[in-house]
């Protein structure tokens, strides 16, 4: 147990600071390097809980896909970063007093807060106990029954994104030439077989 | 679930399914057919939405729920999904000659809109705050992209922009709120939610955050004062057809969740939220109405226009119980008719050079098209609520059921703010009537076009004749829970 | 002194045993890998009628040794404008990468560091971080071509882990375990490759993307960008890009091995064949792939960049997807779904 507890801080600690340096970082590429760390820290987490197939798709997914594609964009950007922040401290003030006073509110909440005691049954009715089955077949198993509905529905949400995505920016530019393998390959357009009569030439 | 649940799942939701799977169809023809068949998409799109309201129809009866839950067809159900596919509709036959005035016709446009109505219709039929979300971001996303379907207009940009990252924020609000919820009552379907909340304190903090911040989430998807910033920029940059569909559509599914979650899941701590809302739509109102006396381009003061009648709605739900929920019903279904109408006769204006949408564009209109002109003059008479036309009923009824609840005060304020609002729209009726044509007005006017307004003029004045059947009608498809 | 029987039982015991293992793993892996630049100079030298290494040593078997040597007593030079940090990390990562992959590698039956329900989950998103060690090395090195190389790879690996994550879902479908010991049993009577023929063509080849390896090498690209992302780097920052590289396409060949070719199983479960240990079997099946890296290499001219963004999206993406769905429909038509 001291070695899951030591690992717990060790990842904990590491995600916290990593996230503060991702809004701290000066160079903005800093900043995603500092992102992916905490991703990967928090995947980490994740297997301290024994939720390796959650930690296993967040590394897959947010590490090796969507902070690729953010690095990439960010490493490519020109920008001025000490010109843009040059603003940000005469709206500290203005933004500070928000700060507190949402925190204030919110442990005014938390202060005074109940969970109602259904709501620890209600949501550990679907979950089966870790020894029986792994954790990618219980999250599969609500996940294709339970909640279809939902799975498929944010599916599209997905497939409308991407749809917008190429709306949005694909445009058919003039004077760009593409190569068509079909056409290159094919020999009805650019060969044509003659029947030479022999002794006679074409 | 066992082999017959998932039929009968599947066959509750079927209209949904027709509207997907149409649109995902549509796209592929698209490829094809996207240059030459420009009519073919539009009647295919309609098609579309015919066959979904026919299932639709079919599927009228007893409420029955599906998906363990998570969905349901009840009457309010219906009632919203019609409205939905007549604003949809109408929407369709109003795009085809507009999209190739703006030269943006591509058959995207027909499939992202047919999204957008798959999710309304997930939002009007959803019993469970996830599915509601679900749906709400299908049909954001899908009307995001439409409405920065002008890919170099810089204003169709900049509004595509605003209307993304301020949703995104509000939805951000809304799923905190959600979680809250859920946190409180470990539930997220509505029904358990309310019983839930029954058991518990009104008064722990963490429940008046919780709703809060469903508050905030929701009224910024009505575009109500507070978060009504986005509503003027959004109808102004966007294809004047998907501002129409923004102005009915969208509203109408964003009333029925909130109805559904308010009456329902929140209906146990209606104190925390009656008088939030109530000066949330008094504000709604007087800002849309005082606002849009300065406007001069008719698609922002449209919008300033459908933040006032935002409000009012608003008002309804204020008043709460069967009279209450009946009249926003109607309230959008009128709304739509009329709504429609209007940017109809924006979107005729637009042809060639002509953008069509300042105000001043139509002086004199009267002079030389008298019909159309009277047809405008309906539409507008009716947005300011002058009897006999439906706009009139519209508000008749939810001031009558603020007025059974005792909520007087609130309904002298309505009144008095409504004038303020009838002088903007008989602004531009003086325009048309009583000044001289300063140009030729050069319109595109197509059958289907016409069709739209005929129906739009029809409907208005039709349930200004008749107000008591619809109200019959929307009575009859109220929450199952207020019976 | 309980407590240091606790300790010494619960934690340094095991511990002790876990870095034995690892060494066990890493060493003959270390020297795979400087065996393996020896074996391509040897096998393209044999495809191009040459003689290869053959100085140093009995036929040249001292060349990696030299040459490591050599990589090692050099000056390791910072370019001014670099970020640092970022510099030093990039090869560190490439080479780390490149061996932790190998913990849930089973050699043989039990024969496993980490036996994890998500073995084949694990290797692909250690797969999919590789990307990382080259788009910092190009960024940091703040120099065109290095830059330039880095976007290629980075769109490169991103675009054909799609379809290796296909490929891989294809395989769970019909084994219906994440685990690699149970994916390579599963083969016991008929290696994948066999069903799964298709897959096993896609899979190599994004494979061959996913490590830049030639004919996909377009992050180097010496004809066009000098070396892409490693221009800048030289003596053991140099060494270490090498040897991650190597590394991982050892990685990826035991990968392939261990979806289609049957792990450390006998080709045919008889008397001669089961004899020979599995870890040989193992190893043979992984110099086969290997042999087909530098085959390749021989053989093909490097891809131009949109055929290599075409391959990726307009065919390998459809030709997974179906198959995934062909598979997934022919399991549950034939009632062939795996429960366990």
């Amino acid at each position: 147990m001291i070695i899951q507890a030591l690992a717990f801080y060790l990842f904990a600690a590491i995600t916290v600071a990593s996230g503060v340096m991702v809004i701290s970082a000066r160079n903005p590429v800093h900043s995603v390097l500092f992102l992916i760390l905490a991703f990967f820290n928090a995947a980490g987490l994740f297997v301290l809980m024994g939720a390796e197939f959650l930690a296993m798709i967040l590394i897959v997914v947010y590490v090796g896909a969507v902070a690729v594609l953010f690095l990439f964009v960010v490493m490519m950007l020109d920008i001025n970063f000490t010109e843009l922040r040059q603003g940000f401290l005469q709206y500290l003030p203005i933004g500070a007093l928000v700060g507190i006073i949402l925190l204030v509110e919110l442990i005014a909440v938390v202060g005074a807060w109940v969970v109602a005691p259904e709501a620890g049954l209600a949501t550990s009715l679907p979950i089966p106990p870790p020894d029986q089955v792994t954790n990618t077949q219980a999250l599969g198993e609500v996940l294709y029954t339970k909640y279809i509905y939902l799975f498929q529905t944010a599916g599209l949400v997905l497939l409308v994104a991407m749809i917008g995505a190429i709306v949005l920016t694909l445009r058919q530019r003039e004077g760009v030439r593409r190569q068509n393998i079909g056409e290159q390959v094919s020999r009805e357009a650019t060969v044509e077989v003659k029947n030479v009569p022999s002794g006679s030439g074409i | 679930m066992d082999m017959n649940a998932v039929i009968r799942s599947v066959i509750a939701s079927g209209p949904e399914i027709i509207v997907i799977v149409g649109a995902c169809v549509l796209l592929m023809v698209g490829l094809v057919a996207e240059k030459r068949y420009g009519r073919l998409l539009v009647g295919a799109t309609l098609a579309v939405v015919i066959a979904a309201a026919a299932a639709t129809f079919a599927l009228a009866g007893a409420p029955r729920t599906a998906y363990g839950g998570m969905f349901v067809i009840d009457d309010f159900a219906i009632f919203f999904k019609l409205v939905l596919y007549l604003a949809t509709g109408l929407t369709v036959l109003m795009s085809g000659r507009y999209l190739e005035e703006e030269a943006i016709a591509r058959s995207e446009y027909y499939a992202l809109l047919l999204f957008a109505l798959s999710g309304m219709m997930i939002m009007v039929s959803g019993l469970d705050l996830l599915t509601i979300y679900v749906g709400l971001e299908l049909q954001s996303l899908s009307l995001y992209v439409l409405t920065g379907f002008f890919r170099h207009d810089p204003r169709s940009n900049e509004a595509a922009l605003k209307y993304i990252i301020l949703g995104a924020v509000s939805s951000g609000i809304f799923l905190y709120g959600l979680s809250l919820a859920y946190g409180l009552t470990g539930t997220t379907q509505l029904t358990d939610m309310a019983t839930a909340l029954a058991h518990g304190r009104a008064t722990d903090p963490a429940l008046i955050l919780a709703t809060i911040f469903l508050v905030t989430g929701l009224i910024f998807k009505v575009g109500a004062v507070p978060f009504h910033m986005w509503v003027p920029d959004v109808y102004e940059g966007a294809p004047t057809t998907i501002t129409a569909f923004l102005s009915v559509a969208s509203k109408a599914a964003a009333f029925a969740i909130v109805l559904r979650i308010f009456l329902d899941a929140l209906a146990p701590v209606t104190e925390i939220w009656t008088v939030l809302v109530a000066v949330i739509a008094v504000l709604t109102i007087a800002l849309g109405s005082f606002v849009a006396l300065v406007q001069t381009n008719i698609k922002r003061m449209l919008a300033y226009s459908s933040i006032a009648h935002a409000g009012f709605a608003l008002l309804g739900l204020v008043a709460g119980g069967p009279d209450g929920v009946a009249s926003v019903m109607l309230y959008l279904l009128i709304y739509t008719f009329m709504n429609l109408g209007i940017f109809g006769t924006v979107v005729m204006m637009r042809k060639g050079d002509v953008r069509g949408d300042m105000i001043a564009d139509y002086t004199g209109f009267a002079k030389t098209h008298r019909g159309l002109a009277l047809l405008m003059l309906i539409f507008l008479f009716s947005l300011a609520g002058i009897p006999p036309t439906a706009g009139f009923f519209a508000k008749f009824y939810v001031l009558v059921a603020l007025i059974n609840q005792g909520y007087v005060a609130l309904a002298v304020i309505a009144v008095l703010l409504s004038a303020v609002a009838a002088f903007f729209y008989i602004r531009i009726v003086m325009l048309m009537y009583m000044r001289e044509p300063t140009r030729s007005f050069d319109l595109a006017l197509t059958p289907s076009l016409r069709l739209v307004l005929a129906i739009a003029g029809l409907g208005t004045v039709g349930i200004g004749i008749l107000p008591s059947w619809f109200l019959d009608l929307a009575q009859g498809a109220i929450l199952t829970v207020m019976r | 002194m309980v407590d240091w029987i606790v300790l010494w039982d619960g934690y340094a015991w095991p511990g002790i045993i876990i870095v034995a293992q690892v060494l066990l793993i890493v060493v003959p892996l270390l020297l795979a890998v400087a065996y393996l630049t020896y074996a391509e100079r040897k096998v393209i030298a044999a495809m191009q009628l040459r003689k290869g290494p053959n100085v140093v040593g009995y036929f040249g078997l001292m060349q990696p040794i030299a040459d490591a040597v050599k990589l090692l007593f050099k000056e390791t030079i910072l370019p001014a404008g670099a970020n640092k940090v970022v510099f030093i990390m990039a090869p560190m990562l490439v080479f780390i990468l490149g061996l932790v992959g190998w913990a849930v590698i089973p050699f043989d039956e039990g024969w496993v560091l980490a036996d994890i329900n998500v073995g084949i989950l694990y290797l692909f998103a250690i797969s999919s971080l590789g990307v990382y060690g080259v788009l910092m090395a190009g960024w940091a090195s703040n120099s065109k071509y290095p830059f330039l190389g880095a976007l290629r790879a980075a769109a490169q690996m991103v675009s054909y882990e799609v379809s290796m994550g296909f490929v891989i879902i294809t395989v769970l479908i019909v084994v219906g375990s994440l685990n690699l010991t149970d994916i390579v049993l599963a083969q016991k009577d008929l290696w994948f490759v066999v069903p799964l023929l298709p897959m096993f063509v896609v899979f190599f080849i994004s494979t061959l993307a996913e490590t830049n390896r030639s004919p996909f090498d377009l992050a180097e690209g010496e004809s066009e960008i000098v070396a892409g992302f490693f221009l800048e780097y030289s003596s053991f920052t140099f060494a270490l890009f090498f040897m991650g590289e190597y590394a991982n396409m050892i990685l990826m060949s035991a990968m392939t091995t261990i979806l289609f070719l049957g792990g450390w199983l006998p080709i045919i479960d008889v008397a001669p064949f089961n004899w020979i240990p599995g870890i040989v079997w193992f190893a043979g099946k992984v110099a086969l792939v290997l042999f087909c890296f530098l085959w390749v290499r021989a053989t093909f001219p490097r891809y131009r960049y949109d055929q290599l963004m075409r391959l990726g999206w307009k065919v390998f993406l459809p030709l997974s997807l179906f198959w995934v769905v062909l598979t997934a429909g022919v399991v549950v038509a034939f009632d062939l779904v795996p429960r366990n």
